[in-house]
């Protein structure tokens, strides 16, 4: 006996669902593949299996797949990605995202090549779908990561109503309003999440900014950080970072304000934003071992020391000629060690007490707790490169490299050859080939190979954040005899309207400070992408970046989706705030404008205006209205039906929704002896069931009727009518 | 025991097992993007939840604002399939009637119908649109049997929630017995005891029967009959003579209705079957030129006389669709009230088992017990069952 044929699934046999799913896979794979050498042919694989599936899919009666076959090819995929990752253990972020990806999409493609589709078919591509947006919202974050986005949920839409309609028995029938629909869908839902999006509750929630979005902090004014309670993370980070270098990369991605820095000369004038761009923390002058170091003296210095007591202690004596002096005022919160921040180079420092290190670096006398508030002033380093060349000896320490390093030396010595001795030259040029040569910003771990420096393997891999930038030039630097250490602190931006700035710590930041002998002293050099401008990184231009092009150059170009990637719990705030007050605003408006007299007058007009419009409706909408004022519950569309409905349950005589008109006619007969209920009832039907209203005619009778019944309806019951 | 029925809620809304599903998905998608602060997690978290409370709102929006009705045939035969009209009317300015499941309900006499209507799908209707689509139902028993009110499901797409409406549309139809099929061998060996000595004239067989009018041929008749000069005048339509058989026969079916209170149970179905056996008996006694008159109280007394030439069956099985026993009224008291003639064909269709007064009288009468009904019935056993 033949087994009878199994019946091709509607799935299997429309061509529009299936477009629209695949197209969804595809969106999100899209979106979640970056930079992976596999995408090409597993784009044109999935192109093929889905043109297969669109083709020729409901030829076959029989599925491609038996479910175990499905299971194990599924399994197959999961295997070759455990042993993936299992390779690749420490591996980047990069890596991981693509091998998820890779599987997931394998995973699609199995479904798709699978025949006889059913709807948990779809079901499972969308949540493939989901799991590719989660990945690359979480690691890859394509500048169209939105649109993507948009495009699958579009066409999931698209998929689960098309889907619906076929569920209805419509196969092979031209779809209505489809398209229409998903698009009306997806409009909605985009409004609704965009409600969503802002009113959610993030301040419950701890909040990242996204990583690998280095980018422009808000311009709004922030209030002044409070100093933590015991065991909050937030505040200033630990010294280790500015020390040793150590996670600098995390607090780039934490937006928690925790400096606000308030610069003027000795006149209480307003700075020339020129050299006001680092605030400086560490320098570091020793490399080993692929690590930074620095052996810091800690001179105590007192406010006695100059022979007055006037509140300042006094940290440099000799403040080289042609510097200007600036004067910080630096509040701060929660540093857990005694490292203490200022613009280079600290001259003195409103303390009693405070501890120096030669090389510019200010040490608090002890660790201090909550809110700090202190003054610093500094000799600016001038602006204006040296007209001659510096002088005196090179201290041996920032010319210090450790052995090995030969790609750094070769690079170096590739890079600076033809030029001349001077230190400008060769530092812009250096600066000039890490801005220029494929070098790219990324906040991920930097994860460099067993027994590499990694300075070389960042050189090799032209990938990573400020601290492997400043490293490199540093040792590219001291490799082409130029002396320079690595810096670190905080790199200022936005200046707000009283001229102070707000620090977060996510404008840490580490760079190169070139020596120009003892009267230039320390120039800063920065490569970090987008933290100097192009003309200035000239191989013969000035290396350090005034405040304004800081202000349109910093980290990498904003994102088209930033009012998406940089919305945080401030600016929810913000906005919310704007929001409310826009709304009390237009309320206040309100309430003054009625109370005023011209208002109170328009009303009384508009008051007047409605009872006259009242007065000349035609009487089946003034019944409608008073029916609807009067809360009558609409049980029927036919108009003098409902009219009869309505006098009726005036005295208490109700229809059953169980009961038919015409059974209804019985009963209201016995409490109304008028042969105009019957007729009613008739005129009904006809229109309500057999789609003819009433001729001209017969509708004046009605209306008789109902005025007639009306009539006999108000005169008081003699004894109570039964009700229905 | 108290008997009050819970009553029908008006309309539900709840979240189905998929929609469980999909906000743990949305939940697990909130959980990361509230670990790692990503905004792009939020937004994907944001769109699903927004995708939730749209589908939510549209589930009971696309079911609201509609009108149904019924087209209803003008009877029905009690166990056979009839078809069902169903128009949707979309009320709506702007949104469409989309996906909904419309379920209807139908009670034969009281009890729900052995084979309730098709649940129909209604793909799409557009704002101020009408459709129009076709289920099929089976009534179980005769009488009237009440439709409605419908139950509108509406899951919009992806189906998270079920929104179910209860549309207090409500109509009645006459369900008719349905006519079986007798067996012609069986009644004729019932009509030969029949004396028609008198009336076996030779004047039909002689072709000398008197002219009666013209009429449109229908299927069966004799070619012989066609009045070719008057259809030759009327284009596309044939005429045929009709004669005044004199050979015109009375039967008369006295039913037995008579269902006391002690023995309801079995009397019932016997009830039931008879009704439709006395459907079916006039019916073949139609055809075989009988004039028939029909007796039965229900419970008022029942007078049905039907001409075989009038084909007015369908005036007796809308008689016996509404026929409802009697308490009180005996066989007795119908044989008393029928009037009989000497040379009628008499059957009567006995439920009971109570001995009849007068035997004597009924010498032409065949008296038909429910087991003979049964037997005589050929296509007795669908649907049926023996209630004793």
């Amino acid at each position: 006996m033949t087994p009878h044929p199994e019946p091709i699934s509607p799935l299997s046999v429309d061509r529009r669902v299936r477009l629209a799913a695949y197209a969804g896979v595809l969106a999100a794979y899209v979106a979640a593949a970056k930079n992976d050498p596999l995408t090409p042919y597993q784009i044109g694989f999935f192109l093929v299996a889905s043109l297969w599936s669109l083709a020729a899919e409901h030829r076959f009666r029989k599925p491609l797949f038996s479910a175990p076959i499905k299971v194990g090819l599924i399994a197959v995929g999961g295997a070759i990605f455990i042993v993936f990752i299992a390779g690749n253990v420490g591996g980047s972020a990069e890596h991981f995202a693509n091998s998820i990806s890779r599987f997931l999409f394998w995973n699609a493609i199995v479904f798709i090549l699978s025949r006889n589709k059913t709807e948990y078919d779809f079901w499972t591509l969308a949540i493939i779908e989901l799991s590719l947006f989660m990945i690359s919202g979480s690691f890859v974050q394509p500048p169209l990561f939105l649109p993507l986005l948009l495009v699958s949920f579009f066409c999931l839409f698209a998929t689960f109503q098309r889907a619906a309609i076929l569920k209805c028995g419509v196969v092979g029938e031209p779809a209505k309003g489809g398209f229409g629909l998903s698009l009306t869908t997806l409009g909605i839902t985009l409004e609704v999440a965009a409600v969503v999006f802002v009113l959610f509750p993030r301040q419950s929630f701890r909040m990242e900014k996204t990583p690998g979005l280095e980018t422009p902090e808000k311009t709004a004014k922030q209030e002044l950080p409070q100093a933590p309670l015991p065991g909050d993370h937030v505040g200033m980070p630990r010294t280790a970072a500015f020390l040793r270098l150590t996670n600098l990369n995390k607090l780039k991605t934490d937006p928690t304000p925790v400096m606000r820095i308030k610069i003027r000369d000795l006149l209480d004038q307003p700075v020339p934003a020129e050299q006001t761009l680092y605030v400086r923390g560490a320098v570091l002058d020793t490399y080993e071992n692929g690590e930074w170091r620095s052996d810091f003296r800690k001179q105590t210095r007192r406010d006695a020391d100059d022979g007055t007591i006037d509140g300042w202690t006094e940290l440099e004596r000799n403040v080289p000629a042609g510097r200007k002096v600036v004067r910080q005022t630096i509040q701060t919160v929660g540093l857990s060690e005694d490292l203490a921040f200022a613009l280079p180079d600290p001259v003195s420092v409103g303390m009693k007490e405070a501890r120096y290190d030669p090389a510019g670096v200010l040490f608090y006398p002890a660790p201090p707790q909550g809110v700090v508030e202190y003054r610093v002033d500094s000799a600016l380093m001038p602006s204006q490169l040296p007209s001659s060349p510096p002088k005196g000896p090179v201290p041996e320490r920032y010319l210090q490299l450790p052995p090995g390093l030969d790609l750094v030396r070769m690079t170096a010595r590739r890079v600076t050859d033809s030029l001349g001795d001077g230190r400008n030259l060769r530092a812009g040029r250096l600066v000039h080939y890490l801005t220029h040569n494929g070098f790219s910003y990324k906040l991920d771990p930097f994860v460099p190979v067993a027994g590499k420096d990694p300075a070389e393997h960042f050189l090799e891999t032209r990938t990573g954040y400020c601290v492997h930038f400043a490293t490199a030039l540093a040792l590219l630097c001291r490799s082409a005899g130029v002396p320079a250490r690595v810096a670190t602190g905080f790199q200022l931006h936005d200046p707000e309207e009283d001229g102070s700035f707000l620090v977060r710590n996510s404008d840490a930041h580490a760079w190169v400070e070139v020596w120009f002998g003892p009267e230039h002293g320390w120039r800063v050099y920065d490569a970090t992408p987008g933290a100097i401008p192009d003309a200035a990184a000239a191989p013969d231009g000035a290396p350090v970046a005034s405040i304004e092009d800081k202000k349109n150059e910093k980290g990498p170009p904003k994102r088209w989706d930033s009012f998406i990637t940089d919305f945080d719990p401030s600016t929810q705030a913000l906005a919310l705030g704007e929001g409310a007050r826009k709304l009390l605003r237009g309320l206040g408006a309100v309430a003054r404008g009625v109370v005023s007299p011209v208002t109170g007058g328009l009303l009384a007009g508009l008051l007047l205006l409605a009872a006259v419009a009242y007065a000349l409706l035609p009487r089946n909408r003034k019944n409608r209205l008073r029916q609807i004022v009067a809360g009558f519950k609409e049980t029927t569309t036919v108009d003098f039906y409902r009219d009869f409905l309505w006098l009726l349950s005036k005295r208490g005589i109700r229809k059953h929704p169980s009961l038919t008109a015409r059974e209804f006619a019985v009963q209201v007969r016995a409490a109304v002896p008028d042969d105009g209920v019957d007729y009613i009832t008739q005129k009904f039907c006809e229109e309500r069931y057999g789609a003819r209203p009433p001729e001209p005619e017969e509708r004046r009778r009605i209306d008789e009727i109902l005025r007639r019944l009306e009539q006999v309806l108000q005169t008081p019951p003699k004894g109570s009518l039964p009700t229905a | 025991m108290s008997s009050l029925r819970r009553p029908t809620p008006r309309a539900s809304f709840r979240i189905n097992g998929r929609g469980w599903i999909y906000l743990a998905l949305a939940a697990s998608v909130a959980f990361a993007a509230a670990l790692k602060g990503n905004n792009l997690l939020f937004a994907i978290f944001c769109l699903l939840i927004a995708q939730f409370i749209v589908t939510a709102v549209l589930t009971v929006v696309v079911a609201r604002g509609i009108d149904l009705s019924r087209i209803l045939p003008p009877t029905a035969v009690a166990s056979e399939v009839f078809p069902l009209g169903i128009r949707l009317r979309n009320l709506k300015r702007f949104w469409p009637a989309f996906c909904l499941r419309i379920e209807d309900r139908m009670d034969s006499a009281g009890r729900p119908a052995s084979l309730p209507p098709t649940p129909v799908w209604i793909p799409m209707a557009g704002a101020r649109k009408r459709v129009r689509t076709t289920s099929y139902a089976t009534a179980g028993d005769r009488g009237w049997a009440r439709l409605g009110p419908f139950t509108v499901v509406s899951e919009f797409p992806p189906g998270f929630f079920t929104y179910r409406r209860v549309v207090p549309v409500v109509n009645r139809l006459l369900v008719l017995p349905r006519v079986g099929i007798l067996s012609r061998r069986l009644l004729e060996a019932m009509l030969a005891p029949v004396d028609y000595s008198e009336l076996a004239s030779n004047d039909f067989q002689a072709g000398r029967e008197e002219f009666a009018g013209l009429r449109d041929y229908r299927d069966g008749d004799s070619p012989r009959d066609i009045h070719w000069k008057m259809s030759s005048r009327l284009p596309g339509r044939l005429l045929v003579r009709e004669h005044e058989d004199p050979r015109v026969r009375d039967a008369v079916i006295l039913l037995e209705s008579h269902v006391p209170k002690t023995a309801e149970g079995r009397r019932r179905g016997r009830l039931e079957r008879a009704i439709r056996f006395a459907a079916t008996l006039a019916d073949v006694l139609l055809a075989d030129q009988y004039r028939v008159r029909f007796r039965a109280f229900a419970p008022d007394p029942l007078a049905v006389d039907l001409d075989p030439r009038g084909r007015e069956l369908e005036t007796l099985l809308q008689e016996l669709a509404i026929l409802r026993p009697t308490r009180t009224r005996p066989l007795s008291e119908l044989l008393a009230e029928a009037e009989i003639g000497r040379d009628d064909a008499v059957f009567i269709l006995r439920i009971g088992e109570d001995p009849l007064s007068r035997p004597e009288d009924l010498r032409n009468a065949t008296i038909l017990t429910p087991v003979q009904m049964k037997g005589l019935l050929e296509d007795s056993d669908l649907g049926e069952k023996e209630p004793e």
